[in-house]
């Protein structure tokens, strides 16, 4: 699956990560394999949601390979 | 944003919502004008050059542009249904922005001014929290800083 980070994100992950989807059967499950793939970026990630085709979504959303997923930090527009 | 609320300004549904110039908030209030409008505020949030006690040198802004839009139009259609107004918009920028540059212009017009002004700070609110949008801010003694406090309350 193809996810796409922004903002401090970039400074732990490519801007386009692609993942093995093993295992990850949810938004929750994919913010947890992130923080695996890199440690230092988890407190940024637990503060982060997760966004399929331009909405925000649940923890409990099941994840399509297909989908298009964006990890958006907290905003700090304005 | 629909044409019904905006049907006087026909190119209104076409205008970008995130933008890389520097925004044009003079043209936002001019094409805010409505016959009915006895009240139109225009709050514009700016670079300022400090952040707890640092100096800063400038700021850049970078958003999930196709989602932030989409978000932006939502946000501003809900307060045109909420207090009825006769029109509404607001543009952000992003890239770099030097101190007293204009990141992010809201407008609003009723028929009176209370209603405007709970409007425009309703819109700024739920962008400044909502919309997928990052500020990075550069200091003078050359460090940086993703985010940045709220004092919305």
């Amino acid at each position: 699956m193809k996810i796409q980070v922004y903002a401090m994100l970039k400074d732990y992950f490519n801007e386009e990560i692609t993942m093995d989807s093993t295992g990850i059967h949810n938004a929750s499950d994919l913010i947890v394999k992130l923080s695996e793939l890199n440690p230092d970026a988890a407190t940024v990630l637990k503060r982060c949601r997760v966004a399929v085709e331009m909405k925000f979504v649940s923890g409990d959303y099941k994840l399509n390979t297909h989908d298009t997923i964006s990890i958006i930090p907290p905003s700090s527009g304005g | 944003m629909t044409p019904s609320a905006l049907s006087h300004l026909p190119a209104a549904v076409d205008l970008k919502l995130i933008v890389n110039e520097p925004i044009d908030a003079c043209g936002l209030l001019q094409w805010a004008h409505h016959p009915k409008a006895g009240g139109i505020v225009l709050f514009s949030g700016e670079v300022r050059n400090h952040h707890a006690q640092k100096k800063v040198t400038h700021l850049e802004y970078e958003a999930f542009v196709p989602m932030a839009e989409q978000m932006i139009r939502e946000i501003t259609q809900a307060a045109i249904e909420k207090w009825n107004l006769h029109s509404a918009i607001c543009v952000h920028r992003i890239g770099k922005l030097d101190i007293c540059e204009s990141a992010v212009v809201v407008v609003t017009a009723h028929s009176h001014r209370k209603e405007s002004y709970e409007a425009n700070q309703y819109i700024i609110d739920r962008v400044k929290h909502e919309a997928p949008i990052w500020k990075r801010e550069f200091y003078e003694d050359g460090t940086s800083f993703w985010g940045g406090d709220c004092h919305c309350g």
